[in-house]
């Protein structure tokens, strides 16, 4: 089992949140001190350092016009890591492929991130949340089909080394391709795709990418299969490196601290609020899906910022307690979703601290992972299917 | 009022585009292309043209519940789809009335000068901008709220409702409001409802023409219409009082009374 870090880089000096229609899009950045944002930064990078320190691998993310995420260029935060980690691995998830306007860019920069690394980089590709689509005018239209077309050429890109290739196609249109460097890992570094429903995963499986999901509770039971499921059909084996899933992590030295961290870490679902129209643009998905929007029947992110601890817990979703409560928690997710390789752990957000993230990243990797490897090397559990 | 596909008998491929058309009156054709909302075919301005013309209100491929083959995603090839079904159906002497994002149909239409055309009527057009490189020529629809939309289309709201309200409302019709939202993304997304290169073009079109705008609309600036009527040869502008994006539903006296007078005037083309 191989275990990340991830934090969503946020600023969380905001003003009461009733007084806000939307922390995505429309949330003005008037609202940032630049000298506070400068500190948050340099303080997550530590954050990152940290947990190379404790073994994790990083992963890092992207958001735009929002103050859950003030990272909007992953690939700057990724070089920056290369340079001032050793040894980490670094996930990148990911680069929004369909609504970059040009995949060739996203080959260079992931490229050049690969060589400075020696190597370490682990390229993600998102499709993006719906409010993504405004930083880059990007049409919801067809996007699944852009995001292939997308991965297609960055692909070619990385793997291309005799000189400038052609490429035509329907979104995207270069006559001369050919990046300098080319990534360090050959043919390519490995990649990741997430995807939060079941549909999604058989694209997925087919090509023997990391699927990746994020909270999605015990829906990722459904997901997994749906991506085993493709394998078989496929006549190829399953490997648990080809899942990973994200949920939010706080371990503490008893239930009580833990519960206290975990509070301050639910600042993530419980702020994560965003005006309707951006949640669901035309195009983005089908126009059945859309009729509950606009009949006002609510947001998709509305169950989760009103979920209690003990329900995100249940659910699968928030992982926290002493480290025994914690492994107890992951085991019994791990056996209900089929097991898999790499856990994420959202382990920082909204105003924890760099000690208490850093303190539950300890215990973890002391006192949880260990087990946890005892259990990944067990074999897959009876559930998976 | 009859419902009836045309264009699929001659299609050679499955993929074709299919137009969906309504008809009512006799006489010389007026064809009304509708708007992004669908719903221009209610207004009774439509009915009482119909003592004098044959009515033929059409449905945008993608719009309301017609198909829309997948390599059908720009104004040029709805352009093309309504050539077809008029020299098809060898209609001559027509009136067009393009609505909204029908407006920028139309005038992209009589820009091709086609012999069949005799007037032109745009009312609330989207496809041409008017405003600087930070000015708002057509309301942000992808960023609101379908209330909020309301709240720009429309001086009165309660008609609004009734129109596009969703409360109440049977989940097909709802449905239909999703489809032509997705439709209009299609079609408008960027260039965001508009041709850059319309307004050099506008001077080729030779036929009469009469630019109607409800003096509130939010959806279409009033400074859009006004442009339009500059650009276009000849062209009349007239504006609405207590009326929004849709004069035609919301004033509908007042709009044909503008028409009449519109028609009246001027000598069709031979």
């Amino acid at each position: 089992m191989r275990y990340w870090y991830f934090s969503e880089t946020a600023y969380p000096h905001l003003p009461d949140l009733d007084t806000i229609s939307s922390l995505r899009v429309t949330l003005p950045n008037g609202i940032v001190d630049p000298r506070k944002a400068a500190d948050l930064w340099h303080r997550y990078i530590d954050d990152w350092q940290a947990a190379e320190h404790h073994g994790f691998g990083l992963m890092i993310n992207e958001h735009h016009s929002t103050a859950t995420c003030m990272n909007p260029a992953a690939p700057i935060i990724a070089g920056i890591l290369a340079r001032c980690t050793e040894t980490a691995r670094i996930l990148v998830l990911g680069n929004p492929i369909a609504n970059r306007p040009d995949p060739v860019r996203v080959a260079e920069e992931m490229a050049l991130v690969d060589v400075i690394s020696r190597g370490r980089l682990e390229c993600g590709f998102v499709r993006g949340v719906p409010y993504e689509i405004s930083a880059t005018n990007s049409s919801p239209v067809a996007m699944t089909d852009r995001f292939w077309e997308a991965h297609d050429l960055i692909v070619k890109a990385w793997t291309t080394h005799d000189g400038p290739f052609s490429w035509t196609g329907r979104f995207f249109e270069h006559r001369q391709v050919n990046i300098w460097p080319r990534p360090y890992q050959q043919p390519h570094p490995p990649l990741w795709i997430t995807t939060l429903n079941p549909s999604s995963a058989p694209a997925i499986a087919d090509r023997g990418y990391t699927l990746a999901t994020f909270m999605q509770g015990k829906a990722t039971r459904a997901i997994f299969a749906s991506y085993r499921e493709r394998r078989a059909e496929l006549g190829l084996e399953s490997r648990p490196d080809q899942l990973a899933y994200c949920g939010l992590v706080y371990v503490g030295e008893d239930d009580e601290a833990a519960r206290a961290g975990a509070e301050r870490l639910m600042w993530y679902p419980r702020t994560n609020k965003s005006a309707p129209p951006f949640e669901a643009p035309p195009g983005y998905m089908p126009p059945a899906a859309r009729v509950g929007t606009l009949t006002g029947a609510g947001s998709p992110l509305g169950a989760l910022t009103k979920m209690s601890q003990e329900e995100m817990i249940e659910e699968g979703i928030l992982f926290a307690g002493d480290p025994d409560t914690v492994f107890e928690q992951l085991r019994r997710f791990y056996e209900h979703v089929g097991g898999f390789g790499h856990l994420i752990l959202l382990g920082q957000a909204g105003f924890l601290g760099h000690e208490e993230t850093v303190n539950s990243l300890r215990l973890f990797s002391q006192e949880v992972a260990p087990r946890l490897d005892e259990l990944a090397a067990a074999g897959a559990p009876a559930t998976a299917v | 009022m009859s419902s009836s596909p045309t264009g699929t008998a001659a299609a050679p491929s499955t993929d074709a585009v299919e137009i969906r058309v309504s008809r009512r009156g006799s006489g010389p054709p007026t064809i009304v292309l509708p708007g992004i909302f669908g719903i221009d075919g209610r207004s009774e301005a439509f009915d009482a043209l119909a003592d004098a013309s044959t009515v033929i209100v059409t449905t945008h491929p993608g719009f309301g519940d017609s198909p829309r083959p997948a390599w059908c995603d720009s104004i040029d090839d709805l352009v093309l789809a309504y050539l077809d079904l008029v020299e098809r159906e060898e209609l001559t002497d027509v009136t067009l009335v393009g609505c909204c994002i029908g407006g920028w149909i139309a005038a992209e239409i009589a820009v091709l000068r086609p012999a069949w055309l005799s007037r032109l009527i745009l009312v609330d057009s989207l496809g041409l901008r008017a405003g600087g490189t930070e000015d708002r020529d057509f309301a942000d629809i992808f960023a609101m709220t379908l209330a909020e939309i309301r709240a720009l289309a429309f001086v009165d709201q309660g008609l609004a409702e009734t129109h596009l309200g969703t409360e109440g409302r049977p989940v097909e019709e709802v449905l239909e409001i999703a489809r032509n939202q997705e439709a209009t993304a299609v079609y408008g997304w960027q260039p965001y409802l508009h041709n850059p290169k319309l307004h050099r073009r506008l001077g080729r079109v030779r036929v009469p023409t009469l630019v109607v705008w409800g003096e509130r609309d939010g959806i279409a600036q009033p400074r859009v219409g006004r442009a339009l009527a500059e650009a276009i040869p000849g062209a009349r502008f007239a504006s609405i009082p207590g009326a929004g994006h849709l004069p035609h539903l919301e004033q509908p006296s007042a709009f044909t009374r503008l028409v009449r007078d519109f028609s009246g005037r001027v000598e069709p083309r031979d």
